[in-house]
């Protein structure tokens, strides 16, 4: 061999020995060959499912599981718009998933991303706040909302237009007007703390609650945020003294919780004819796909593996761990209450061991 | 006098850190397309409040005066993003080429995948609540500017990151805002009357 051709040689093999060290460099670190679970799920559940993950991980330890937080809708996107290999999607409206996984079509098959959707916790909307809030020693199921009107009570609501916990608050003080037969109950909680555009018609029993594209608060007294997250921050600041909240939210973050008739926390089958009667009315698409038109129904979270998941039996594998006895035991644990038993809008599409559990 | 040229012998251990060296440029070039200048194909349509319009390039988005400053975002569940130190141009310089903004107007900002967002003539004007990164409490700050970002870090945005263009919220603090503004992929920027939106 001539002493150029081993040159060549020479440097291709050192070629190879960088790119392969590189390769091992940039796959092979902290991974070590375990299947990544990707979740997304709506951020409501983060502690919930942190824990979870926690457990399901030590059962299984060939799993890494990766939970990614979004707003409910953000979550469906990160699946048919995003791109984002998800394997499972869990909402806290499980009809965003028919609504906007099973009409939307995948670009390799045509088929939809998902089929089937199992409904498996709930919750309550009611009203956060801590000893320091005013009047928090007074503050009962009865007062609250001439508590909330006071000009000397700071109050925190979340954007309408951005968290679902905004439009649901919405919902939730329209529902108090008819439980507590007081018609300015609207007028004084929003439409008197915020720039003209809100309005509230009631036609043929059906009551339409119409956002404007831009909320504004004009009184010192309101913090408007677009996350929840941020109202829970200024509670505990002390900053404001009270918001509308989730209970399992609120109870996670050590908060006190003030729990509102079910004819108005969005959590009773009994009331969803009740609930169904209000509708929202959003002035800004913010998602070219979602129509921003809400209408009142009970707190339900819903969960689904779309059927372009990288890893479905996986993803089976931690469904199951959800919704069995330990799954349960820690939602419990983290004040997120269950629909026992969980249910599925299409039984005979679930994988076998998950139709199972639904029995 | 005869000069005898000879070439001084390379070492195969030269050759080889040689080829090493080609090599993890190689690699690198590849793995990091972002690294130096690149073509972007992509426009941006600037909508007047009086419907005029005009198509940026990307290329010429990056020739404008450009504003450098730092931001970060957090998450709806918390989880903090940032503070970057981001360059772009302010959406009001971009929007005085086709009529401005004023205290009577809003700016919409699109993005290819279909999601939009509203900003207020205030929140334009830098009202915006900010947040320390440290501690997650509100807090007050100086200058802030909303940009159309091309560059962050010193680096073109990532696919994920909203390349080529993000609405980014910097100023002088190093601050963090809700993330819910920071859109991605933005293709679209429009001046609207408040009144039209009602």
């Amino acid at each position: 061999m001539s002493p150029s051709i081993k040159k060549i040689i020479m440097v291709l093999a050192a070629g190879l020995v960088a790119v392969s060290s590189i390769s091992l460099t940039s796959c092979g670190s902290g991974v070590q060959n375990k299947v990544q679970l990707k979740i997304s799920n709506a951020d409501s559940l983060m502690i919930p499912f942190q824990a979870i993950a926690k457990e399901f991980e030590a059962k299984y330890p060939n799993i890494q599981v990766a939970l990614e937080e979004y707003g409910s809708i953000q979550v469906v996107r990160s699946v048919t718009e995003l791109d984002q290999n998800v394997d499972l999607a869990s909402v806290a409206d499980y009809q965003l998933i028919p609504l906007l996984m099973y009409q939307a079509q995948m670009p390799n098959n045509g088929g939809p991303y998902a089929d089937w959707n199992i409904e498996f916790a709930t919750n309550k909307l009611g009203i956060a706040y801590t000893n320091n809030s005013r009047y928090s020693s007074e503050i009962n199921n009865q007062n609250w909302y001439d508590i909330l009107s006071r000009p000397d009570v700071r109050l925190g609501l979340a954007d309408p237009l951005i968290d679902s916990l905004g439009y649901r608050t919405l919902i939730a003080i329209e529902l108090a007007q008819n439980y507590y037969n007081d018609s300015s109950l609207f007028q004084k909680l929003i439409m008197d703390n915020f720039s003209p555009g809100f309005e509230a018609n009631t036609i043929h029993g059906i009551t339409t609650i119409k956002v404007p594209a831009l909320v504004e608060p004009t009184q010192a007294r309101i913090s408007l945020r677009g996350y929840s997250i941020e109202l829970l921050a200024l509670l505990q600041s002390g900053d404001i003294d009270y918001t509308f909240e989730y209970e399992s939210v609120a109870k996670q973050q050590g908060l006190q919780f003030l729990e509102l008739p079910p004819e108005i926390d969005l959590s009773s089958q009994d009331y969803v004819d009740q609930y169904q009667q209000i509708k929202v009315d959003l002035g800004f698409q913010r998602f070219a796909t979602v129509t921003p038109q809400f209408v009142g129904s009970q707190i339900i979270y819903g969960i689904t593996i779309p059927r372009n998941a990288p890893h479905p039996k996986e993803a089976e594998e931690f469904l199951e761990f959800l919704l069995g006895p330990d799954g349960q035991r820690i939602l419990t644990e983290n004040y997120q209450p269950s629909l026992i038993p969980p249910t599925a809008d299409d039984v005979a599409k679930l994988p076998p061991a998950l139709q199972l559990l639904l029995k | 006098m005869k000069l005898k040229l000879t070439r001084p012998k390379m070492k195969p251990v030269i050759f080889f850190a040689i080829g090493i060296l080609l090599m993890v440029c190689a690699v690198l070039t590849y793995t990091h397309p972002w690294q130096g200048k690149e073509n972007v194909a992509w426009d941006v349509t600037l909508v007047g409040a009086d419907g005029q319009q005009k198509v940026l390039t990307y290329h010429q988005m990056t020739t404008m005066p450009a504003y450098t400053g730092n931001g970060g975002f957090f998450t709806t569940a918390g989880i903090v993003n940032g503070p970057y130190k981001a360059k772009g141009v302010p959406l009001t310089d971009l929007c005085n080429l086709v009529g401005g903004v004023t205290s009577s107007d809003t700016i919409i900002a699109y993005a290819s995948d279909g999601y939009s967002s509203i900003f207020s003539y205030n929140q334009v004007t830098g009202d915006i609540v900010t947040y320390d990164p440290k501690t997650m409490k509100e807090v007050l700050h100086g200058e802030l500017k909303l940009i159309l970002m091309y560059e962050q870090d010193g680096k073109s945005l990532s696919q994920d990151g909203g390349k080529p263009l993000r609405v980014a919220i910097v100023g002088t603090d190093g601050l963090l805002t809700e993330g819910n503004m920071w859109i991605k992929w933005v293709n679209k920027i429009a001046v609207m009357k408040v009144s039209q939106l009602q």
